[in-house]
């Protein structure tokens, strides 16, 4: 494993990297339509770009009114008549001015406010079309990594699968070859034991029979006798051996029904809790779930995507909802490890 | 010599047994295969949002929950059953809210957003693992605090359905009532629940067939006049109710229905002797026609590729439901079932096509899977017609007629069924396009 | 969905009353509307069960472009012109041979007078969708044309109009109602 990671280091860098990205990413927290009236495609019909009021623009400083110009004549009736008389055209003048010089001023505010709300209305509309597109540019971005990213725990899952396949077939096949052999073994056992006693018995009869005109009667009893114990003993150890069957039969019969029931109590109960979003397609992940002997859930982890982030999420839902899970009936049966293969009928 | 050898092989071989016995549990996981699921909608509870403003126009909490239970994939807390009413993330309590079976809390808070609107800042939890699965923040003006809620419910529903929500869409809808001695007929516009309706049109004569511009601006209808003893078929710009008449000519003028890019328009036309269905491009006011034989070909809607046209067809006999690509070509009987079937149209991913199909029991609405060929009956009848599919695939809008006079919609799968109370008749639903 | 085989007589049997009941009931109607325009006042109409197109309205609306001083003829019930409404079965365009006399009449009275103007609205009852019924109220409303152009009409003094089912004569979900509701009107125009 290690040589293979070595052999491609930049796959594995890459993955890393995606990850703590995408861990960072989860950290810092989605903020999935920001409060810039700019940004976002959901809620366009809500967030619209909205138009300051011109009204509200501040004013520029009042213009300063112009300075005199006229000098004064020395005090004297008719000249201060004048005087006034000059000193009321003059403040009806400045007044004049005054008043077109604010009418020009009010005029010239608002087309500066206008041109100021369009302004700022064409920049935001600027800044919208930007963030629209960084958004899709964004999003497309955003894209590419998840694909990346699924194409490579794809790749993980696959292999993953892969080595499980092998060494769950290799384990399969070694305990089949294992039983065969044992039993086998008993076999030849047996076999050999019948064999033996067989040949024995025969010795003894040839025997009995070669001393058997000397000592007829009695060898005649003797081999009697011989043959009734051997085939009493014989039968004894056929007895012991298939009572010895039995109990182990039974032994095994009672562990696989109750790991059978077992495995159908987690089964029921995960999916009595997995809420799967409608009309989603083509579900298929393993879940690695630990648990304690008293079926409280340590941990989980899905190996892979379950096709969308929603079943992934109601995946999870399920297998958390079900803490705990139910407890195994014998030490036996238990696993601290279950792998889970959500893989619905459609 | 054999025989201890043998001896000492059976004892070696047990002990090995033995051992594997005992230790092969310890290393390999048990298998447990998933193969079905639960029927029961989606536990969840939306606190009512705080606001520090006192009370707001609109009960955010109460409309997102109204949409989401609508939907029936979702089972929606009440909320005098609540054990508690937090606002933010940190005021929850996990294990009270366990006890009370809601899978997943919604809390959240409206605040003003300084230029007179609203900001609205939502988190979605998962009781169970005990954390936040998703932040939100929406911005609204002054009078969309009520899309904002919809906004919510979308956003939730998305993230559990892995499909968009559809509560900013809008339909269209047809109402007849008595009115000043005589009758109205309405054309309303309204927010996909029924509220907020507005009367686009109105007349005294029939008007029918109302169909939405892909893009929602515009919607296309049939307006009779009996004076001058014609029907014409229009689009109106909804934002404008400028009105331009497409077809106005002698005999039948109806059906319409759009494109998927929105440039052309299908309709009915019987001007030259038979109702025969065209097809009318928008740009340059060009008129194709379609269909040409003797029987009736009407009630054509395009699929969302834009490949195929589904059409009703007496050709054979009785009505029933037939496919032509885009230009009139590859005709094709699709359906066999029923007494017949009318009035198709697809659904938004091209997968499924919904209908009106007669049987013993009368007229109800028929969703057909197109891959599979399966049709499945999603309504009672005895009077439906009119199905339309929400912009989601997943809910289909429809009227039933007869002793009850109603808007229905029902799900997909025709597990949900809801009611959109209107006053006085009405027909005909339309549903326009997601809203966003 | 398949028609269940054991249910087949019963349906035939429901049908055949069905048919039975319509024919009976067009009958009815057919007196009735003739009886209608002499009963008409202002008040009649708006009653429930009855639609925008009680008897009243087809003597208002269908006799305009008539002249005055042949309107008698019109609603005279012992004059076949006065039968303005012909009836269908379910599903059928073909015109019942009972209205034959009335079609003769009309198609008669329009060759006389070549400047009135027929216009033959056609109509369904509620079953079935609503722009398929507005292709076969047409269909009705052709069947008729053809039969009136038969009899001495020419092609330029009539025309079609069909309302499917969206204007029925009686509101209401019974065979009773459909029956009068599978109709097309003659409605003489200016």
């Amino acid at each position: 494993m290690f040589r293979k990671l070595a052999d491609n280091w930049r796959s594995v860098l890459l993955a890393v990297g995606l990850h703590l990205l995408v861990a960072v990413l989860l950290v810092v927290g989605v903020n999935f339509v920001s409060d810039s009236s700019a940004r976002g495609n959901h809620g366009q019909k809500i967030v619209r770009a909205s138009v300051i009021n011109p009204d509200s623009v501040s004013t520029d400083m009042p213009e300063m009114p112009e300075p005199e110009s006229e000098p004064e004549p020395e005090s004297d009736k008719a000249a201060e008549q004048t005087k006034a008389q000059r000193a009321a055209e003059k403040a009806a003048r400045e007044k004049a001015e005054a008043k077109k010089a604010a009418e020009a001023e009010a005029a010239r505010r608002k087309a500066e406010a206008e041109k100021k709300a369009e302004a700022q209305r064409q920049a935001k509309a600027q800044a919208e079309r930007k963030a629209q597109a960084k958004a899709g540019r964004e999003a497309k971005k955003e894209a590419e990594r998840e694909a990346k990213e699924k194409a490579q725990r794809e790749a993980k899952k696959e292999a993953a699968e892969k080595a499980r396949r092998e060494a769950k077939a290799k384990a399969q096949a070694e305990a089949k070859a294992q039983a065969a052999r044992e039993k086998a073994q008993a076999e030849r056992q047996a076999k050999a034991e019948a064999e033996r006693k067989a040949k024995a018995e025969a010795a003894a009869k040839a025997k009995a029979q070669k001393e058997a005109r000397e000592e007829a009667a009695r060898k005649k009893r003797e081999a009697a006798q011989r043959r009734a114990a051997a085939e009493q003993a014989e039968r004894e150890s056929s007895m012991r051996e298939a009572m010895q069957r039995e109990a182990a039969g039974r032994r095994d019969a009672a562990n696989s029904q109750a790991l059978g029931a077992y495995v159908q109590a987690i089964k029921d109960k995960v999916e009595s809790n997995w809420l799967r979003p409608p009309g989603a397609r083509n579900i298929s992940c393993k879940v690695r779930v630990k648990q304690l002997p008293g079926g409280q859930v340590t941990g989980f982890r899905l190996l892979g995507s379950c096709g969308s982030s929603a079943v992934d999420r109601s995946v999870e839902q399920a297998i958390s909802k079900s803490d705990p899970l139910p407890k195994a009936p014998s030490d036996s049966v238990f696993s601290p490890e279950i792998e889970f293969n959500f893989e619905p009928d459609q | 010599m054999k025989k201890s050898l043998a001896k000492t092989y059976v004892v070696v071989t047990a002990a090995v047994g033995l051992l594997l016995a005992v230790a092969v549990p310890a290393q390999a996981a048990l298998q447990v295969d998933i193969t079905d699921s639960s029927q029961s909608a989606i536990p969840i509870a939306i606190s009512p949002f705080g606001s520090d403003r006192g009370q707001l126009p609109v009960d955010v909490a109460q409309v997102a929950s109204e949409d989401l239970a609508s939907t029936g994939l979702f089972e929606v807390l009440a909320r005098q059953n609540m054990v508690a009413r937090p606002t933010r993330a940190d005021q929850v309590n996990y294990e009270n809210w366990r006890t009370s079976s809601v899978d997943n809390l919604v809390v959240g808070s409206v605040a003003p957003n300084g230029q007179g609107g609203y900001r609205l800042t939502f988190d979605l939890l998962d009781i169970y693992q005990g954390q936040s699965i998703a932040s939100f923040q929406i911005n609204a003006g002054r009078n969309e605090l009520r899309d904002a809620a919809h906004t919510v419910a979308n956003l939730i529903y998305e993230k559990f359905a892995g499909e968009k929500g559809y509560f900013l869409s809008r339909i269209g809808y047809i109402t007849m009532a008595k009115e000043n001695g005589g009758l109205r007929y309405r054309l309303i516009v309204s927010d996909y629940d029924g509220k907020n309706p507005a009367t686009v049109y109105f007349s005294r004569d029939p008007i029918m067939s109302p169909a939405w511009s892909p893009d929602g601006s515009k919607l296309a209808y049939v307006a009779f006049d009996i004076n001058r003893g014609r029907s014409s078929l229009r689009v109106q710009d909804l934002a404008t109710g400028n009105i331009r008449e497409i077809s106005s000519r002698e005999g039948i003028n109806g059906a319409p229905a759009w494109s998927p890019d929105g440039r052309r328009l299908v309709m009915t036309l019987s001007y030259r002797g038979n109702p025969d269905i065209y097809s009318y491009a928008l740009g340059t006011n060009q008129l194709t026609q379609l269909t040409n034989n003797g029987a009736i070909d009407t009630e054509a809607s395009w699929s969302p590729d834009g490949r195929h046209i589904v059409f009703t067809s007496d050709r054979g006999g009785r009505p029933q439901v037939y496919r032509m690509r885009s230009d009139g070509g590859q005709v094709e009987r699709l359906t066999f079932e029923g007494d017949s079937n009318q009035r198709a149209s697809y659904s938004p991913d091209g997968q499924k096509i919904t209908m009106v199909q007669k049987s013993g029991n009368g007229f109800r609405i028929a969703v057909m899977d197109r891959e599979s060929n399966n049709i499945r009956i999603v309504s009672d009848g005895p009077l439906d017609d009119s199905p339309d599919f929400a912009p989601n695939g997943q809910a289909i809008i429809y009227a039933r007629q007869g002793r009850s006079n109603e808007l229905a919609t029902v799900s997909t799968d025709g597990q949900t069924r809801s009611r959109l109370s209107q006053g006085g008749e009405v027909r005909e639903p339309a549903w326009g396009p997601l809203g966003y | 969905m398949t028609i269940n085989k054991r249910r087949l007589p019963l349906i035939a049997l429901l049908t055949v009353a069905m048919l039975a009941l319509a024919a009976c009931g067009s009958n009815k109607s057919l007196r009735d509307d003739d009886d209608m325009p002499g009963a008409g006042g202002m008040g009649s109409q708006g009653d429930q069960g009855m639609g925008m197109n009680s008897g009243r309205d087809i003597d208002v609306r269908g006799l305009e472009g008539i002249d005055p001083s042949d309107r008698d003829m019109f609603t005279d019930p012992n004059n076949p012109l006065s039968t303005r409404i012909v009836y269908f079965d379910l599903d059928q365009s073909a015109i019942p041979s009972r209205f034959s006399q009335a079609i003769q009449a009309h198609g008669r009275y329009l060759s006389k007078h070549p400047n009135v103007k027929l216009r033959l609205e056609g109509h369904t009852d509620e079953r079935g969708t609503r722009e398929y019924n507005v292709a076969l109220g047409e269909r009705r409303a052709e069947s008729v044309q053809q039969a009136v152009v038969l009899s001495g009409a020419s092609d330029r003094q009539l025309s079609t109009l069909s309302f499917g089912e969206e204007r029925p004569a009686e509101l209401g979900s019974t065979e009773s109602a459909y029956s009068k509701n599978r109709r097309v009107e003659f409605i003489y125009t200016k």
